[in-house]
């Protein structure tokens, strides 16, 4: 009983140190991976963006041009994009039309570290 | 007759702590930090928001347009899809400017954000992904 217990310690402090808890896209998103770019902090909004072109806002579905109505675009801020590795850029160009000429937000798009 | 050191401050008998709630209980809470917890890293790339200003157009940098298996320059020396190699030939010397990086259409992000850090790779310095170009417009 107690080395397993010993046991069961070691790997709860091993999961509570080394890993990280942060909201994950959604299960459908597969980020694409890249092995060049600058690590990624976390934003308090979050786009995703799916394969098929749906997009949520921190995990709510809207529309695409709906998007001006929910988000402030007149003030300034970053927001971070999920989008599948499968979306095509016509897709990618669509959701930024939406904040054309709004050079006071920086959107950041998120990959998976390779 | 109780020992002195086995009493507690009351005087009353200190219960000694049940090992097998206790290991529920960690067991609980090594199953949550499992679940939860992501040893993947993220990684960025901040996208440039369209403005249509006219001096913006005026230094346009050049623009390199991926399609699906080939590559194109939109200067007027290449326009018909070429190899990479011929592109970069074009480019080389220019690893310090501004490029563009544009999708046609149908080009998912992916192949993008690949052909992105193969510049990346290469040397080039002020890199952007540009607004997706229709076949139809060329």
């Amino acid at each position: 009983m107690i080395p397993l217990i010993n046991i069961v310690f070691l790997l709860l402090i091993f999961f509570m140190v080394a890993g990280q808890i942060k909201a994950q896209p959604d299960q459908a998103i597969t980020l694409p991976s890249t092995a060049q770019l600058e690590s990624a902090q976390a934003q308090t909004l979050r786009l995703e963006l799916f394969a098929d072109g749906q997009l949520m806002l921190n995990g709510e579905l809207i529309e695409v041009a709906s998007l001006k109505s929910k988000i402030d675009l007149e003030s300034a801020g970053s927001i971070a994009l999920f989008a599948d590795a499968r979306v095509t850029a016509k897709q990618l160009d669509e959701l930024l039309s939406e904040f054309a000429n709004t050079p006071q937000w920086s959107i950041e798009l998120y990959t998976l570290e390779k | 007759m109780i020992h002195m050191d086995s009493l507690g401050s009351g005087g009353r008998r200190a219960k000694p702590i049940s090992l097998t709630a206790l290991i529920d209980v960690v067991f609980i809470l090594l199953m949550f930090f499992m679940l939860t917890s992501s040893f993947s890293q993220w990684q960025m790339l901040e996208l440039s928001v369209p403005t249509s200003s006219e001096q913006a157009e005026q230094d346009a940098p050049p623009v390199l347009i991926v399609y699906e298996n080939e590559f194109a320059l939109l200067t007027d020396v290449i326009k018909r899809p070429v190899s990479l190699k011929s592109v970069l030939l074009e480019l080389s010397g220019a690893v310090n400017k501004p490029l563009v990086i544009s999708g046609e259409e149908s080009v998912t992000l992916a192949r993008l954000l690949n052909v992105y850090e193969q510049m990346q790779i290469l040397g080039f310095k002020h890199l952007q992904i540009g607004q997706s170009i229709s076949e139809k417009s060329e």
